[in-house]
């Protein structure tokens, strides 16, 4: 009689403990997507011409430029930054964090709370947010966007190092054909992994003598590979500090340097 | 019939016996039963006041003991009260013993679990406070250590807990990897686990070795528990906010079965800290079979599951920017909702199979099989490419941006200003995964294969610990005479954890790719970026295993012997074991940065080990006892510190060696039925051990593996225990222990790099030398009050003392090369150098309770304890340095603390009968 008792009660708070349950299924919440509004859309020249004359524009409304991507941080070459390009120029981006963008992507960029600046002759976008700022419209293996519409093509451009001299492809990839490192460079490292803050300038040349500078962060995970002593073609994005034209190198293996030096 | 009278019967039938003349002693027998339903009592001790004998009593609550006329008998049994019978005839005799007034279970009040060093908030190891199990102990150091000191994580001595060797019915229970006792396996069964034996420190366990800090063996077979029945509802506001425990138990039945019973279940939405979630069952079912007079067998099954949302550390800086002493960053708000990122989910069920065998009336045997499996994780954050989620990365906190006023301010602003700041924010990494457009080149490791699809940049992965362990131990106990009691046995445990991780939601993603972050970036090869060169590339997905996957193979065959003697004036006893211990890694991914050295089986480690204990108990008369014991051993080490990155590879770490153990205590025990005391002396040193952890260091800029091989450690100090009964009603306690326990050597560190071989560092030492253990207090007092009124119920309140509290060092600062910028001069330096000691500080606890008995059948207890009366929040009870630093300034990575939780309750409900 007592047992039947006891169960009774521990039916009754059986039902009670099972059913306060403690709530652990979360579901997914709505996802708001990047502001757009088709109106107000503006080309790569026309941030880089809100920074003539050393002038900084900080945007307060949703507008956007849609761009590719040349050059990302996964080399290590450069740190929260990538390097960005449309058919009307390039401009380099200052990241709030590291990583995200990779080459080849097609991205809507919505410029609100960015800055657009010169900084030592280079024109920088700056405090872009890879989760608030940027769309992806499309990667390096896409053929058409997610919108469906034809993903534009970027390759290098060839030009000559005076070209670059001129600023004229700042922030954009380049092509330079028949240069080679000068001979006192061949031999030595792009950078030194063992003194990853210091970058190193190494120069290339063509066959008339003009120089450019190449510049490698330490950080750079080719930092250690030799420079090979031949004569061929580099691809590069072109950048500048102060009145210096420097090229960054994504990876070693855009350096084909394997012909007769000219010299 | 009243019992009392055919008692009284009984004594008035036997009286006409022999009178000796006074001052010869005699074997007297005896049996001692419970008043309230006359069943006998067994495991009672007797001890004669005059120092000629003392007993236990068998199964059928029989002792017998030396004695002579005019001697006086005390009787101790837990939950009864002690009674005192004079001999005065040579004749059998019954003693009924009544339950105590202190009915009152301090175990029933589950204490907050706050986890204590770098390794445990980081690590996904399980609670592993022992506290709940000395509450249950008859010393009142012991028992009021677990119950007053235990708010504040007090250990005993300073040892840790893989120091305490736990048994259920014999079996070890142990966790093989680390050596730790993980209670919250039985947690909510407090009903059928409350059968306890044991020690604290070093003496006797007669079916185990034991261990330096002690040994309990918790007792369910099905036999041992009376006829009850048992339902207890809790009410409180710490880890969980309600429980309910129901426990049903036949005790030995007419047709030679027992069976007990019990279940439990603990939740809260929220317990005491924001954002943490509680829910737990708990299910136990012992079954016996009397098969005849020697031999029966019994069989155990046993479970806890459990959920629940962590609590996190934090800088001071973080709690004071939130004006909370219990910030927790690891929990945000997912569409209104809280939900936690770090999630612990346990269910390690076990079973035992047991033949207990009465060889003779003089030995009884127990072998036993026993089967542990199951699965332990806790999920975490993990992102790639993606900017640190966790609310108080050093980024975001303004310390970080010291010299720069005009960041200081706006970070602080932030913090200030949006109480959500300080939390995760759910609904980010949901916008940031479905938008994440990635295209992976050779998926799968098929060439060509391109896969575009949503990567999650934030995922919750879970890391996993599951095991499976298979367990054979035989026990033998002789009673060979009243001088001499033998024991010994043998155990062989196999065991097999498996760690790896899994994904546990992709938060809007589509895939996640499994590759190294740091190896992606260290490395030009992408091959040399893959967790598994046999896999490369994958994608997975919800339930996939990434990251590391491997299994620590450990078996164990250890054999130990002890002789227990007992003379009039002294006992002694002495014991001995010797041990065998494999162990190996096989890993289930092949490392691409150490190819051989990851996938399949590695090198088999083996140790021998042995133990050697004593001790001597000299009774200067029956109420008052010397006791010394000292302890000689050595320890294998724990296959956690044994390899120097085991997620990665199976190299070992240089110079593994088992560790010596050896120390001792000399005690002053006073026992008479007013009085209860234990004074202690103790020391015990540790040589030889392995302290090693990973972590990104800032001098170095990379992941690394840090080992340090010969830490020795020392723990001396004194402990006292004293009971006092002032009246029939009023009692008091004093309990006291300080001690010093440091590191007693310079030990020597490598540094590796995570990714590959390279030694960054070989050969640099650490200056040690007398630093103090950290994160606990060495020095605990408390004083207390209960008045027992004979109406049934009883009041009582204590005070708290707690000091020299150090908080945990980073061993990495005392080194040459860390201060190697620095002169001595430099303030810098002793910043860099010097120990925290934290505030002394009190607390006040409460409690109070009342039983009624109904128709002499049913009791109802309604127990109430209230912690830390006075709130006060302001008690940081432990802490420790962060492993990454920066000597440059040192504020930049501060140390994490934690403090004791504010006013909290405990109310108690239980019918019974």
């Amino acid at each position: 009689m007592k047992t039947f008792k006891f169960f009774k009660a521990v039916a009754f708070t059986l039902i009670v403990g099972l059913t306060s349950c403690v709530d652990k299924d979360f579901d997914p919440p709505d996802t708001e997507g990047i502001p757009f509004d088709p109106d107000k859309i503006h080309t790569v020249s026309e941030l880089r011409a809100f920074t003539d004359d050393g002038a900084t524009k900080r945007f307060e409304e949703d507008y956007s430029v849609f761009v590719t991507v040349t050059m990302d941080d996964k080399s290590g070459n450069i740190y929260m930054a990538a390097f960005a390009q449309d058919e009307t120029g390039g401009i380099n981006l200052r990241l709030r964090s590291p990583g995200g963008l990779y080459v080849g992507d097609y991205i809507r960029i919505n410029l609100r709370n960015t800055t657009v600046s010169q900084y030592q002759n280079l024109v920088q976008l700056d405090s872009v947010h890879v989760d608030n700022n940027i769309e992806k419209l499309a990667t390096w293996a896409c053929d058409v966007t997610i919108n469906g519409d034809p993903k534009p093509v970027v390759e290098p451009e060839v030009v000559t190092i005076p070209v670059i001299g001129s600023d004229a492809f700042q922030s954009q990839l380049i092509k330079l054909n028949d240069v080679q490192f000068a001979s006192y460079e061949v031999g030595e490292t792009y950078a030194d992994s063992e003194d990853p803050f210091t970058a190193y300038n190494r120069i290339l040349m063509d066959c008339d003598g003009n120089e450019i500078i190449v510049r490698t962060s330490g950080f750079a995970v080719f930092a250690d590979d030799e420079i090979p002593e031949g004569n061929g073609s580099v691809i590069a994005i072109a950048s500048r500090y102060r009145d210096d034209y420097q090229l960054l190198l994504r990876s070693s293996s855009e350096v084909n340097l394997d012909g007769a030096r000219c010299n | 019939m009243n019992r009392t009278i055919f008692t009284l019967m009984l004594l008035v039938v036997f009286s006409s016996g022999v009178v000796m003349a006074q001052g010869e002693d005699f074997q007297l027998r005896g049996t001692v039963i419970s008043s309230e339903d006359d069943s006998p009592l067994p495991g009672v001790y007797v001890s004669s006041m005059r120092a000629l004998g003392q007993a236990v009593t068998d199964d059928n609550g029989v002792f017998i003991i030396t004695t002579e006329i005019g001697d006086v008998l005390l009787f101790e049994y837990e939950n009864m009260q002690d009674k005192e019978i004079q001999v005065d005839q040579i004749a059998d005799i019954t003693v009924s013993m009544t339950p105590s007034l202190e009915d009152f279970d301090e175990s029933d009040f589950e204490l907050p679990v706050i986890t204590l060093s770098t390794g445990d908030i980081e690590g996904d190891a399980q609670s592993y406070d022992i506290s709940r199990l000395l509450q249950g102990s008859r010393d009142v150091y012991v028992s009021t250590s677990g119950f007053d000191f235990g708010q504040a994580r007090y250990r005993i001595r300073g040892y840790s807990s893989e120091n305490n060797a736990v048994l259920m019915n014999g079996i070890p229970v142990n966790d093989m990897e680390t050596g730790r006792a993980y209670y919250s396996n039985w947690g909510g069964l407090n009903d059928v686990t409350r059968l306890t034996e044991g020690y604290n420190g070093i003496g006797v366990l007669r079916n185990s070795f034991g261990r330096v800090g002690g040994a309990t063996n918790i007792t369910v077979r099905a036999s041992q528990f009376g006829e009850s029945s048992r339902l207890t509802y809790s009410l409180a506001n710490r880890s969980y906010n309600n429980r309910i425990m129901m426990t049903h138990a036949t005790g030995i039945m007419d047709n030679g079965w027992a069976v007990t019973v019990s279940g439990s279940r603990r939740w809260a939405d929220e317990g005491y800290v924001e954002g943490a979630f509680y829910d737990a069952w708990g299910y136990f079912f012992s079954v016996e079979r009397i098969i005849n007079s020697d031999h029966s067998i019994g069989f155990v099954f046993l479970g806890a599951p459990s959920e629940s949302g962590g609590r996190g550390v934090a800088t001071q800086e973080a709690y004071d920017l939130t004006g909370n002493n219990y910030y927790n960053p690891n929990w945000g708000y997912q569409n209104g909702e809280k939900r936690n990122a770090r999630v612990g989910k346990y269910h390690q069920p076990f079973s035992i199979l047991s033949h207990y065998w009465d060889l003779s009336d003089k030995t009884t045997v127990t072998t036993s099989a026993a089967l542990s499996m199951g699965r332990g994780g806790r999920t975490a954050l993990n992102w790639y490419d993606a900017p640190d989620p966790r609310p108080d990365y050093y980024r975001y906190m303004p310390s970080n941006y010291k010299g720069n006023q005009q960041m200081m301010d706006y970070y602080t602003d932030l913090w200030l200003s949006d109480p959500e700041f300080g939390q995760l924010n759910w609904d980010d990494f949901y916008n940031a995964n479905v938008k994440n457009l990635f295209s992976v080149n050779d998926a799968f490791g098929e060439e060509g294969n391109v896969v575009t699809g949503n990567r999650s940049k934030y995922m919750l992965e879970e890391r996993r610990i599951d095991h499976r362990r298979i367990t054979f131990s035989s026990n033998l106990q002789s009673h060979q005479s009243d001088n001499l009691i033998l024991s010994g046995g043998a155990n062989v445990r196999l065991h097999q954890g498996y760690q790896f991780k899994a994904v546990n939601d992709l938060l809007g993603g589509d895939w996640w790719l499994d590759v190294d972050q740091f190896a992606e970036r260290d490395f030009d090869d992408p091959d040399m970026a893959q967790t598994d060169i046999n896999n490369p590339n994958r994608l997975v997905e919800e339930g996939d295993r990434f990251g590391y996957d491997y299994v620590a193979n450990i078996n164990n065959y250890d054999a130990y012997a002890q002789a227990e003697f007992f003379f009039p004036k002294y006992d002694f006893y002495l014991s001995a074991n010797l041990s065998h211990t494999t162990f190996w890694r096989t890993g289930n991914m092949k490392n691409p940065r150490f190819p051989d050295n990851s996938y399949g089986d590695s090198e088999k480690q083996n140790f021998t080990n042995f133990g050697l204990k004593g001790g001597f108990t000299y009774k200067i008369t029956g109420r008052h006892y010397v006791t010394t014991n000292a302890i000689y051993k050595t320890r294998a080490p724990f296959f956690w510190n044994a390899y120097v990155s085991p997620r990665v590879r199976d190299h070992l770490v240089e110079g593994l060696s088992s560790e010596t153990i050896y120390g001792g205590d000399l005690s002053y025990i006073v026992r008479t039925p007013r009085i209860k005391s234990r004074f202690t002396l103790f020391m015990t040193d540790f040589n030889d051990q392995t302290w090693s952890r990973s972590f990104y260091h800032d001098e170095l800029r990379t992941f690394v593996n840090y080992v340090m091989t010969g830490v020795d450690t020392r723990h001396y100090g004194v402990e006292l225990g004293l009971d006092i009964n002032i009246s029939s009603t009023l009692s008091g306690h004093i309990v006291a222990g300080t001690g010093d326990y440091f590191y007693n050597s310079r030990p020597n560190v490598s540094i590796a790099r995570d990714n590959d071989f390279e030694v960054l560092e070989d050969q640099r030492t650490v200056y040690l030398q007398n630093y103090k253990i950290g994160g606990m207090t060495h020095t605990a007092g408390s004083v207390g009050l209960r008045y027992n009124s004979p109406r049934y119920w009883f009041v009582g309140v204590s005070t708290n003392y707690f000091d020299d509290i150090y908080i945990d060092i980073n061993p990495d600062r005392r080194t040459a090369e860390a201060l190697s910028e620095f002169a001595e001069e430099d303030g810098v330096w002793s910043d860099v150098i010097n120990q925290e000691k934290l505030n002394h500080n009190y607390t006040f606890n409460i409690f109070a309770g009342k039983s009624w008995r109904i128709q002499r059948k049913y009791f109802i207890r309604l127990n109430v304890s209230v912690n830390n009366l006075l709130d006060n929040k302001d008690f940081s009870i432990g802490g420790f340095e962060q492993l990454r630093y920066d000597t440059q300034n040192i504020d930049r990575f501060a140390p994490k603390y934690f403090y004791l939780y504010g006013r909290t309750f405990f109310i108690n409900l239980t019918f019974s009968m």
